[in-house]
């Protein structure tokens, strides 16, 4: 029985057990080929190979600009004096989105860079407005940034004016949920989010988005809704910087940072 | 025809660039689901194509047939995304229901039907999809990422946690989903993939069903 079976069938078997194992390669490797034939064969179409010139909305955002260089040259001199060194700038990658995820849950984007120009996984990705993901795969030519409006992704952030820490997470819209770790807040509306110093993949104070609205009485803390600074759902170019590489023994020391948050404003 | 004058190459020819047609339409089904084609998204969801394909096979195919379509295009999907949960369990259930539509007995094959099919199947893509994110693991993946290449917890959770824990430990929660986002997604998400799914997929549909027909009417259909 099997053995007719086997006779009349066995190109086919063998067809079907070979796609079967080509696919669960593919799923494997997390499609990095598929991502590499793409990057190949939408090379001819990208025409413009160059990241945008930086565009300037209205005057408002050029007010906000100037008032941020020198609050930028005001951190720096005062991180001169405490002895740290802002490495964040150096070495960033312009790259352009080439593709988005293949299905309608996730957020992420496929972005035309990859190991060859030294992006590794762990890389902060921004964009025009702040933070927007990072790097959770890379191949040749090309790499996988997960949005930060990804329900998977969090993010260590805090409040510029209270330095409340907390941390945000994607809804899948262009609105982040943020939590905080203490219990009583002075959060309103308007506040500004960046980065927390406790973040282990961002430099601290890197923008992300504006506080809306805000749920005191929601158990066991406070959640915020953050509008997101950059516009998500419409990027074509990011820019990726080098990975944060925190190493597993930092982490107590960065712990420490983050309990006593205040304390080191404060000084 | 060239085929005519040539007998001797005329059986195995077409069942060969039968297979080569089959890859080359699923290989540019994953890779137009990775590009967001203007005209092809709508409220930001996009076209589900490997769904579409596989409704396209499963409407003159078997059963069988059908589930071995959906699980090797629900593993490129699994390979385009992210694995967990996985997308095997909705395309296998597309390819089941669609073959079991039996098409050819009540519906009449027009790409009308096929597109009609393809609303429906999307909708079925969708909540198979929303009820696996409720009821099982979201990407663990995530994680053995980070692990594999050592230096960093990747996302930002771990270092919180640990820094949170001693102030309110109360918060700490799995990233994800929550069910309520799952099923306020879900229903938009559901439209709208239905609605751009079934617009698009007589681009698929069509011309593969125009060549099975060709060959089946030339020969036995090659499965």
């Amino acid at each position: 029985m099997l053995y007719h079976w086997w006779n009349q069938y066995w190109s086919k078997a063998l067809l079907v057990a070979a796609f079967v194992s080509l696919a669960w390669f593919l799923r494997q490797t997390n499609g990095a080929l598929l991502q590499e034939v793409f990057y190949g064969i939408t090379q001819p179409l990208r025409l413009n190979t160059a990241p945008p010139a930086e565009q300037l909305s209205d005057a408002r955002t050029l007010e906000l600009q100037e008032r941020l260089l020198e609050l930028q040259a005001q951190n720096q001199q005062l991180q001169t004096t405490l002895g740290e060194v802002n490495e964040a700038e150096a070495g960033s990658i312009p790259a352009p989105i080439i593709g988005r995820a293949a299905n309608q849950w996730w957020q992420h984007v496929i972005i035309g860079r990859g190991k060859g120009d030294g992006i590794k996984v762990g890389s902060p990705v921004q964009a025009a407005g702040g933070v927007v993901g990072y790097v959770i795969q890379v191949t040749t030519h090309t790499s996988k940034v997960l949005l930060i409006s990804d329900p998977r992704s969090s993010v260590g952030a805090m409040l510029t004016r209270t330095r409340t820490q907390g941390y945000v997470r994607g809804t899948a819209t262009d609105q982040l949920e943020m939590r905080f770790f203490e219990k009583d807040l002075t959060v309103t509306p308007g506040d500004v989010v960046v980065t927390s110093s406790s973040s282990t993949l961002f430099a601290p104070g890197q923008p992300i988005g504006i506080i809306q609205s805000v749920d005191q009485q929601a158990s066991p803390v406070p959640v915020a809704r953050v509008k997101l600074n950059a516009p998500i759902s419409k990027l074509e170019w990011v820019t990726v910087y080098p990975a944060k590489a925190v190493k597993i023994e930092n982490q107590a020391e960065a712990v420490e940072d983050a309990t006593a948050p205040s304390a080191l404003v404060g000084s | 025809m060239i085929l005519r004058r040539l007998p001797r190459f005329r059986a195995p020819d077409p069942a060969f660039l039968n297979w080569v047609i089959v890859v080359l339409s699923v290989l540019a089904c994953a890779l137009l689901s990775l590009a967001r084609l203007p005209g092809t998204q709508l409220a930001d969801v996009g076209v589900n194509w490997l769904m579409i394909w596989v409704v396209s096979w499963s409407v003159r195919r078997s059963l069988l047939q059908g589930a071995i379509a959906g699980l090797i295009l629900g593993l490129l999907q699994d390979a385009l995304t992210a694995s967990q949960p996985s997308h095997v369990v909705s395309l296998v259930i597309v390819g089941l229901v669609t073959a079991l539509l039996q098409k050819q007995r009540y519906i009449q094959e027009d790409f009308i039907s096929v597109a009609l099919i393809v609303f429906a199947m999307a909708v079925l893509t969708e909540t198979v999809f929303a009820l696996q994110l409720t009821f099982m693991v979201q990407d663990s993946d995530l994680a053995t990422v980070a692990a594999a290449t050592g230096d960093f917890s990747l996302g930002d959770s771990l270092l919180d946690a640990e820094s949170g824990a001693q102030t309110d430990p109360g918060w700490v929660q799995q990233a994800g989903y929550t069910p309520v986002e799952i099923w306020s997604r879900h229903q938009r998400v559901a439209l709208s993939s239905a609605i751009v799914s079934s617009l698009w997929a007589p681009l698929i549909a069509y011309p593969l069903n125009l060549w099975w027909e060709w060959l089946d009417r030339s020969q036995e259909l090659p499965r």
